[in-house]
């Protein structure tokens, strides 16, 4: 079998993301809030929340997005003025930079990355965050969403003990390929980054073996997030532990069953392939990003999966033979 | 910009890999060629850019990528588009195949530039390809006769004759003829960096030098003086002499002139004779009597031209017949003539160098032999003929001259060259020594052809022997000129094996063995 232990290893570098502009973003903006008298008698305090806090994003990875806690109110606060607060510091600071949403404050930063500022209120144990529509604020059950960025971290971090690979956790690696495996096949059609990461999430928490590489792994996880779109089963949320929301509809499930159905037979098939035809194989399913091609072709192949001559490095300082001349 | 062109991906991806890990970005529609990333700490002295670029290029991993970094300040080796010149294209090795060797050497290159400066052999005279705008055409010119002096602020007026057909422009000296294009040299003295477009090239000029290329621009093209449409610059970077070829435009919007940099190919006589190899000087000197100038013997004599022989003599008194055309150095045109006259007007189309003449006899008369070999330096046998071969044998023995013997057998698959100088066995007396071989009759011969004109049959030695042959008989020829002894005095290559030892394998046998 190969597993092709070395391409996978590039594959991942490749869709890596560099954590240094969404750390500086959200330096900044907590700077920014935290200097508001009132947002500072509210406790605000910020952190990075979704795959950028999870360690699952993948590139381009421009988006990035802030959990505003508003450590001292809870889900008794208005949303409007919670929200017309965060959204006014923000505004008056950025200026052009900043573009207000429905719930959430969006800033643009250099290079194209930009960081969405969503504020929280405190639910609890969780936190709450303005509903969706603005018009569903003035109703009671709909005015604040109950969501726990923080658990969803925290289980991915559980998660990530077992299994290994090269001793290194599986988990957080096989959802970045995962993750790029949508992006790359479904682009902004549903389900979203999300949606894949949980059904990875729940591939591994039903499974008891997994076999030691990345190639068998993310083969299996393929299949079983394959059979879950299959199945239309209801995606549970592990960190609410209610339905996953928004739900596919039955069109959505099924195109992102016959397509992941189709990426689960390259991925076995290439378990069974020579080296060459194998790389070719999980170049297919992985895809490009804007980096190009996202897994690599192993020195000694070609594009189309044949072998060719491996080219010797030449280590040496200066040339190994004198200038030739024809 | 289409992707790179590679036979090893995999090599290419690995690189592509490590780009990526040290911060690099694909280029949007590159496919995959064009890398944009953080400019390397080595050049951040020397430039105010941020980013740097690398680029992929057809022929990976056997050509190095192009390292890009605008805005060098007082670099060297820092070509047109930015391309920071980290190696040479023909570096016959891959020390690019790992982004820790492109900084290391991008590292030595920043050092150069900074403090320990470039070695004269890490020089090219390329200017023309650092210049912004390029133009098609090749400038040929002959500095030494453009320019008798090149001192600091030199203004001369040379013309341009432009041969559309060639896509040449010859740089003359002064005036030229109604027809040609006026133009300028001037030389600015010690230049570290070429200019790369006309505000550049103003400003390595001296004042009076700019007030010259102005005026000379501005002329009218009705009056009694055209503008140029040329100009030369002429340099010296760390004692070597450089220079580029501008054609001047008008029209622009950008300013009152611009300016495109064509391909230079200097004419001087040292440049002509710099490929003609180590001896070259040296043959200057030498005088070859040459006899028998056919499938052989033409090509041992254009070989010499080229190598450097002062002078020579052809001797033979055929004629170029349309079957010796396939092996001949002369082609179908030639049909009739004289193939010593014809191949004497080859070697002057190819060399200046060479004084060569010929005598139209093909001699047997010993005094006949031994006048037209008087003076020689080496008489080179090239006849192929039995008697001729002996006879050259003992009159240039007798003269005391050294003697080289060139002859194919068995229609073309064994060559044989033999050396007769001081201290070497005379060719005639070889037969019968120990040590010597000869080449043996066919035991069952082929069927030969027979041609209408030809008194005996055709020799059907392929054009490829006749060529190798003439190739090891220049070699034998120079060495002997030259004072070396380091052939055998007979060595044979057998480029067919015959039936018979030793000439069974392919290869070489050297006599006398030892």
């Amino acid at each position: 079998m190969e597993t092709l232990p070395s391409e996978f290893a590039q594959a991942l570098s490749r869709i890596e993301i560099d954590t240094g502009p969404a750390q500086a973003a959200q330096t900044d903006i907590r700077g920014v809030l935290v200097s508001n008298d009132e947002l500072r008698g509210w406790g605000v305090n910020t952190i990075l929340i979704g795959s950028y806090a999870r360690r699952t994003g993948v590139k381009p990875g421009k988006d990035v997005d802030v959990f505003a806690k508003l450590t001292n109110l809870d889900v008794s606060s208005e949303p409007k003025t919670v929200f017309d607060l965060v959204r006014g510091v923000i505004v008056d600071h950025y200026g052009h930079r900043a573009t207000p949403q429905d719930r959430s404050v969006k800033v643009s930063f250099d290079d194209g990355f930009s960081a969405d500022v969503v504020p929280a209120v405190r639910n609890g144990a969780r936190w709450a965050i303005p509903g969706k529509d603005p018009k569903d604020w003035f109703d009671t059950e709909k005015r604040w969403l109950t969501t726990d960025p923080e658990r969803l971290t925290q289980l991915t971090t559980t998660r990530n003990q077992a299994p290994a690979v090269s001793g290194q956790g599986a988990y957080i690696p096989i959802v970045k390929l995962m993750r790029q495996i949508r992006i790359h096949h479904l682009g902004s059609n549903r389900p979203g980054g999300l949606y894949i990461e949980i059904a990875t999430y729940w591939a591994f928490e039903t499974t008891s073996a997994f076999g030691s590489s990345f190639a068998e792994i993310l083969a299996l996880t393929l299949r079983k997030v394959a059979d879950q779109f299959d199945t239309g089963a209801v995606l549970s949320d592990p960190a609410l532990g209610t339905a996953y929301e928004p739900a596919l509809n039955y069109g959505e499930l099924a195109v992102a069953a016959r397509i992941f159905k189709g990426l689960t037979d390259k991925a076995e098939r290439a378990l069974e392939a020579d080296r060459c035809e194998a790389a070719k194989l999980w170049q297919e399913v992985l895809g490009s990003n804007p980096n190009g091609r996202c897994f690599p072709i192993p020195d000694g192949c070609d594009q189309y999966g044949r072998a060719v001559p491996v080219v010797a490095a030449v280590t040496s300082r200066g040339p190994a033979e004198a200038r030739p001349f024809a | 910009m289409p992707e790179a062109q590679t036979p090893l991906p995999g090599a290419l991806d690995a690189f592509v890999t490590e780009l990526i890990a040290n911060g690099f970005e694909l280029v949007p529609e590159s496919a995959g060629s064009l890398w944009s990333g953080p400019v390397l700490p080595c050049f951040q002295p020397l430039t105010d850019a941020e980013r740097m670029r690398v680029e992929i290029r057809d022929g990976w991993p056997f050509l190095p990528p192009y390292v890009r970094v605008e805005g060098l300040r007082s670099a060297e080796h820092y070509g047109g588009h930015d391309i920071v010149c980290l190696w040479r294209d023909n570096y016959p090795g891959t020390p690019w195949l790992h982004w820790p060797e492109v900084v290391e050497r991008a590292e030595e290159w920043c050092r150069r530039v900074q403090r320990d400066g470039f070695r004269p052999g890490d020089l090219a005279a390329d200017a023309f390809l650092v210049f912004r705008d390029g133009d098609p055409m090749l400038a040929t010119f002959n500095l030494s006769t453009l320019c008798t002096a090149f001192i600091t602020g030199k203004s001369q007026r040379i013309h341009a004759i432009q041969d559309e057909s060639c896509c040449t422009v010859d740089l003359r000296p002064g005036k030229g003829p109604r027809g040609s294009a006026s133009a300028r040299l001037f030389f600015v003295g010690e230049l570290r960096t070429a200019p790369t477009n006309h505000l550049e090239l103003e400003a390595a000029l001296t004042p009076q030098q700019v007030e010259r290329l102005r005026r000379d621009i501005s002329r009218s093209p009705g009056g009694p003086e055209p503008p140029i449409e040329f100009v030369l610059l002429c340099w010296r970077n760390q004692g070597v002499l450089d220079a580029v070829v501008l054609r001047v435009t008008t029209g622009r919007e950008d300013g009152p002139y611009g300016l495109r940099s064509l391909e230079p190919a200097p004419t001087d006589p040292a440049t002509l004779v710099n490929r003609g190899g180590p001896e070259f000087r040296a043959l200057q000197r030498k005088r070859v009597t040459l006899f028998g100038v056919g499938s052989v013997g033409s090509h041992v004599a254009l070989s010499l031209a080229e190598c450097g022989v002062g002078r020579l003599l052809l001797v033979d008194g055929d004629r170029l017949r349309p079957g010796n055309v396939v092996r001949h150095l002369s082609g179908r045109q030639g049909t009739g003539c004289h193939k010593a006259v014809l191949t004497a007007t080859i070697i002057r189309s190819h060399v200046a160098t060479t004084e060569v003449t010929w005598d139209l006899r093909s001699p047997f008369g010993s005094r006949d032999i031994w006048t037209i070999i008087q003076g020689s330096d080496c008489v080179v046998d090239c006849t192929g003929v039995w008697p001729a071969q002996q006879l050259l044998a003992l009159v240039a023995q007798d003269a005391g001259i050294d003697l080289v013997s060139a002859a194919l057998y068995r229609q073309g698959g064994v060559g044989r060259v033999r050396r007769q100088a001081r201290g070497d066995v005379p060719i005639l007396t070889r037969g019968a020594r120990q040590g010597y071989v000869q080449v043996p009759e066919a035991a069952d011969p082929k069927e030969e052809v027979v041609e209408i004109g030809c008194t005996d049959p055709v020799n059907t030695a392929p054009p490829s022997s006749a060529l190798a042959l003439a190739g090891t008989t220049v070699q034998v020829v120079v060495a002997t000129l030259t004072g070396f002894r380091d052939h055998p005095e007979d060595l044979i290559a057998v480029y067919r094996p015959l039936p018979e030892a030793p000439f069974d394998e392919v290869g070489i046998i050297k006599c006398p063995w030892s």
